[in-house]
């Protein structure tokens, strides 16, 4: 399984990573090779092999509706960056 | 050696200090001392927490109201920097993280505060991901038996800070053998409990349905000690049994059954080092005079393992890093628009593997892709599951090298990514089973350990180090220490053409 | 050409917890910014989700009483993409095995019902809010503001089928929608606090077309009549994108109420591509046969078979049924009346006239009316009996609602006489036969239009007190016609 650059950058972009062009270069061969390694998965046969979402014998867990406060708030904008408490900032949505 | 402690085993300190032998805040001030003179040479530490720890110690000396309740009590701890302590930088050695302080303890430090003072915080590969700790953004946790060697990862900075007895105890966190492998290329032992035993709530999370948080130690009895005080239910985390977790440490004490030994041939091929097949072989021969019978068993998907982690592992990883946007907490990057914050600060903030993995994981999920990789992954990890559960019809355990060779060069093998996954070979398997396996040491490669893995079913801890234990009395592997650096105060080059 | 319009609408529903989805914030609407927030819903590393059991409740009665199929098991996944009022980047949702599948809701429109079918129903996390800035005070153009009060809050998301063909049955998808899970008390569905919101899928074809045509999304619909209103002009737009040639794009579209149109929005992610992949942090979910059926038998009546239990077991018109049940509250408030003992239609008529007009003004539910149920009873017994007149009964009712008290005691506060029986009407019918004999005469003589002229007159004898409906007839019985 080859990757060429185009899905290197649209990859890239789905992900939100700002890469260089050398680092570009370089995960097209890396993803190339391991992806290489993983083909060898489509040679097992599981047809009809149900996936396994979740590796433990359990269901149904629940917490009970009780609301109770946490109070980390000031803590957590304290070190938020660029924070203007009580709100956290972020720039230009709308220029996206 | 004074009767401070560093050479007493974590369960001995606790006796000593329970009866009032030793002073938790004298032996808190050995292991500091300890980490002062030996951390700079192996760099294990992202932060130490000198007077956090002395204090409480000090509060350990004055308050014996608890005194019986916590066995651990006053021995001192290293806690893997990803996870979460209150009000301490917690950093998954990323830049990334840089400025996120915690406002809350992960539940398995809120069960361990006030009993075990933490004497600080481990090096550890960026987010837990790698083999080697290289991969730390910070710095490179040296082998405290060879400088030239890597600690194994990525909880190399645990495993190095209690190989060079700078801490008795540490924390750990294993998605695909990251407490196994740095453990034996230590020489220490390494469990990784059974998928559910420990809370994940607070351990910064890289693959969701892989992690797992485990004791390192010296010994089986120590290992049992600081599982039995970590393990259990928990409300804040739905993939944690809600059944009691019955004491480890009871069980040491219980006559030894003569138990099935499985040798999974697959894990006997081509590709393991000389030193390690003998120590194996050993190993094997040790457990037989234990009144062990070994059965030969296959694991017949082990060959799937690495490309079915290499699946699911990144693409949780995919999306549980994707909250590192420069948002709410953690390194922000200058940007003029949103768009250029998420692309600045994430290019900026993380370390080249981190990036690879996201890449990787990202890819596997992505529009048309999903079914040929990460559906694909699901199912054969059900193989890989059964593949176990057949076996241990056969065998009451399982034994296995933890590792191909013992500890590697430092670059030998960052280059190469897919070398670098193929190393963590044996001990993936568990993670992607749910099972708890545990690394212990067996023998030397020249100046360098080897470690023997056990892997059991499913809340089998117990019986795992019921059988490192009667191990550990017969054998002294355990009890070799680092000669390299322990025995040298000062900073040494190392020569070329020295033992490697 | 004649178009048909083809319209499916996606309902976010909040749920009526007290605690969000997978952490104990509270939910409460209207807190300080980012003050309901924890380590969870805030994305913290290393923080986990744990399922609210009662939002699952809820959500199950909603989609019974939707007629929904249950599903045996259900898990949740993550959708992945990055936007600044997702903390984790991600949000919980689920994807291929929700909660719920194909039920169906009765709406009315212009005069008939049809069934609505519903596609399906999961459950989901809340985003936060994002509040644009002004700029200045050092704030720099365009920066935004963040708020994860209601980040996490518990939904759940209503998809219909493509099966709505008018703005109008929109509406009435919507109001039916509303009625339901209001009765249920599954949600507050205030669209003004958010707890409710509708994004519509608008396309249109050929009539008699059966494909479907390409579709635009509507955002931003912020009251019933403005998704009526988003829709009718989308229509409008689309029709005229096809007449003129050209061809109608997917994509999303907000509504400006303002100018009434419908404008292209730029999508959050550049790609839509949520990667959804299974939440590994929450093990999945089983349901089984019995405990659907104790959902199901514990459902309160719905409005639809109310309303037809009102008009074929009470005997009331279509009009009054559908205003009763409109909320459950009044039809409860009818029904306790009506087993008190009263006429259901005069019960009706007085709840529908006096009652609700008071409970409106004062901002109240028929629950927390302070006429109570016995007190309305009591009243309207006293008419019935003939002790006071109807008008009575209306103009006292007011001073009972103020101040909480019984007909009686507002009767003895205002001195206003109980009419003991009709013998107490002798004395003013003489005298209004003696002051008037050229109208008696009239009376006599056939001339009927003259009773009102001496009714009027003895209620004016009795200042009101009497009975207009006795009066005629007593007035009748004392000239022996
Ligand atoms: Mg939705
Ligand atoms: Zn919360």
């Amino acid at each position: 399984m080859s990757i060429d650059r185009k899905t290197v950058e649209h990859v890239a972009a789905l992900a939100r990573l700002g890469l260089t062009g050398e680092e570009k270069t370089k995960l097209e061969a890396e993803l190339s090779g391991i992806l290489d390694h993983v083909a060898q998965l489509s040679k097992l046969e599981t047809g009809k092999v149900e996936p396994l979402y979740h590796i433990l014998p359990i269901q149904n867990v629940f917490r009970e509706d009780a609301a109770s406060p946490a109070g980390v708030r000031d803590d957590v904008l304290k070190h938020a960056p660029g924070a203007r408490p009580p709100f956290f900032v972020v720039p230009n949505v709308l220029d996206e | 050696m004074s009767k401070t402690g560093l050479d007493l085993s974590a369960c001995q300190l606790a006796d000593a200090i329970r009866d009032g032998e030793l002073r938790a805040a004298d032996v808190c001030g050995t292991f500091l001392e300890h980490i002062r003179e030996q951390d700079p040479k192996l760099q294990a530490f992202v932060t130490v927490l000198e007077d956090d720890a002395m204090r409480q110690a000090e509060s350990v000396d004055r308050d014996h109201s608890h005194a019986g309740a916590a066995l651990l009590r006053g021995v001192p701890i290293a806690l893997k920097d990803n996870l979460c302590t209150r009000g301490v930088p917690t950093t998954c050695s990323s830049k990334i993280l840089e400025g996120f302080v915690p406002p809350y303890d992960a539940t398995v430090v809120a069960r361990l505060r006030g009993v075990t003072p933490f004497l600080g915080k481990t090096n550890l590969d960026e987010f837990a991901m790698g083999s080697s700790t290289e991969n730390s953004a910070l710095f490179e946790t040296r082998n405290p038996h060879d400088p030239g060697c890597v600690p194994g990862g990525s909880s190399g900075g645990s495993a190095a800070a209690v190989a060079s007895g700078m801490a008795p105890l540490a924390l750990g966190s294993d998605t695909g053998g990251s407490i196994r492998q740095p453990a034996a290329f230590c020489g220490v032992v390494g469990l990784k409990p059974t998928y559910g035993r420990v809370s994940r709530y607070g351990l910064i999370a890289f693959a969701s349905s892989l992690d797992q948080i485990g004791p390192f130690a010296r010994t089986a009895e120590d290992a049992a000690l600081l599982l039995d005080a970590i393990a259990g239910p928990d409300p804040r985390d739905a993939t944690c049994l809600a059944t009691a977790a019955p004491s480890c440490r009871a069980a040491l004490s219980k006559p030894f059954e003569k138990l099935r030994v499985g040798l999974p041939r697959e894990y006997f091929q081509e590709g393991l080092s000389a030193p390690v097949a003998q120590a194996l072989a050993a190993t094997r021969q040790s457990l037989q005079d234990l009144g062990c019978s070994m059965v030969d068993v296959s694991l017949p998907h082990t060959d799937y393992a690495v490309p079915t982690y290499y699946i699911l592992a990144p693409a949780e990883a995919s999306s549980n890093l994707a909250r590192y946007d420069g948002v709410q907490y953690g390194l922000r990057a200058p940007a003029g628009n949103l768009i250029e914050q998420y692309l600045n600060t994430r290019s900026a903030g993380f370390g080249r593997e981190v990036k690879r993995r996201i890449m990787l994981g990202t890819y596997a999920l992505s529009s048309g892709y999903y079914d040929a990789y990460y559906l694909k992954a699901l199912k054969v990890r059900r193989l890989i599951h059964d593949d176990f559960s057949k076996a241990f019809a056969q065998a009451d355990v399982l034994l296995t090298p933890t590792t191909p060779t013992a500890a590697f060069r430092f670059g030998e093998k960052v280059s190469d990514p897919l070398q670098m996954y193929l190393s963590d070979i044996f001990t993936i398997s568990a993670n992607l089973a749910g099972l708890p396996a545990l690394s212990f040491p067996c023998g030397m490669d020249g100046h360098l350990p080897i470690g023997a893995q056990l892997i059991g079913p499913a809340l089998s801890e117990a019986r795992l180090l019921r059988i490192v234990h009667e191990y550990q009395k017969d054998t002294n592997w355990h009890l070799r220490r680092p000669q390299s650096i322990l025995r040298s105060p000062q900073k040494r080059k190392r020569t070329p053409g020295e033992a490697g | 050409m004649k178009y048909e319009p083809v319209i499916g609408l996606e309902v976010h529903v909040q749920l009526k917890t007290a605690s969000k989805i997978f952490c104990s914030c509270s939910t409460e609407f209207g807190r300080e910014p980012n003050l309901n927030t924890c380590p969870v819903c805030m994305g913290l590393p290393g923080s986990l989700p744990v399922l609210n059991r009662r939002a699952v409740d809820l959500a199950i009665s909603a989609a019974l009483a939707l007629d929904c199929r249950i599903s045996p098991f259900f898990k949740f996944d993550r959708k992945n993409y990055f936007y600044p009022d997702l903390p984790k980047a991600y949000q919980i949702s689920q994807y291929d095995l929700p909660l719920a599948t194909g039920g169906r809701l009765e709406i009315s429109a212009n005069g008939s019902s049809r069934n609505i079918d519903i596609e399906r129903i999961h459950m989901e996390e809340d985003a936060g809010k994002l509040v644009h800035a002004e700029p200045g005070h050092g704030v720099p153009k365009g920066t935004s503001f963040v708020d994860y009060n209601r980040a996490g809050t518990p939904l759940i998301e209503i998809v219909s089928r493509p099966d709505l063909r008018s703005p109008a049955e929109a509406h009435a998808y919507l109001d039916a929608l509303k009625h339901i899970l209001r009765y249920l008390d599954v949600s507050d569905c205030n669209m003004e606090e958010g707890s409710l919101r509708c994004d519509a899928n608008v396309s249109i074809r050929p009539a008699g077309e059966t494909a479907l045509g390409t579709r635009s999304e509507l955002k931003n619909l912020n009251s019933f009549k403005f998704v009526e209103k988003a829709i009718e002009i989308e229509i409008e737009r689309q029709t005229e994108v096809l007449e003129s040639g050209g061809r109608v794009i997917q994509e999303t579209r907000g509504y400006d109420s303002a100018k009434n149109t419908t404008h292209p929005q730029r999508s959050k992610e550049q790609a839509h591509d949520y990667r959804y992949f299974p939440e590994p942090d929450l093990p999945g979910f089983t349901v089984t046969p019995d405990q659907i059926e104790r959902f199901r038998s514990a459902l309160p009546e719905l409005p639809a078979a109310r309303r037809r239990r009102f008009q074929t077991k009470l005997g009331l018109p279509a009009y009054d049924a559908e205003v009763l049940t409109a909320e459950s509250d009044t039809a409860d408030y009818f029904e306790k009346v009506v087993g008190l003992g009263a006429d259901p239609k005069k019960t009706s008529n007085f709840i529908m006239t006096e009652l609700l007009f008071n409970l409106k003004t004062a901002g109240l539910p028929a629950g927390r009316s302070p006429v109570t149920p016995a007190r309305l009873a009591e009243l309207l017994k006293l008419q019935a009996d003939g002790k006071i007149s109807g008008k009575i009964a209306k103009d006292i009712f007011p001073a009972m609602f103020e101040k909480g008290v019984s007909a009686q005691e507002v009767l003895k506060d205002q001195k206003i006489e109980l009419i003991a029986d009709a013998g107490s009407l002798d004395e003013p019918i003489r005298q209004v036969i003696s002051e008037n004999p050229k109208a008696i005469e009239d009376l006599r003589a056939g001339k009927l239009t003259v009773l009102g002229f001496l009714v009027g007159q003895v209620m004016k004898k009795t200042r009101g007190q009497a009975d207009p409906k006795i009066v005629p007839q007593e007035l009748k019985k004392r000239l022996g016609i």
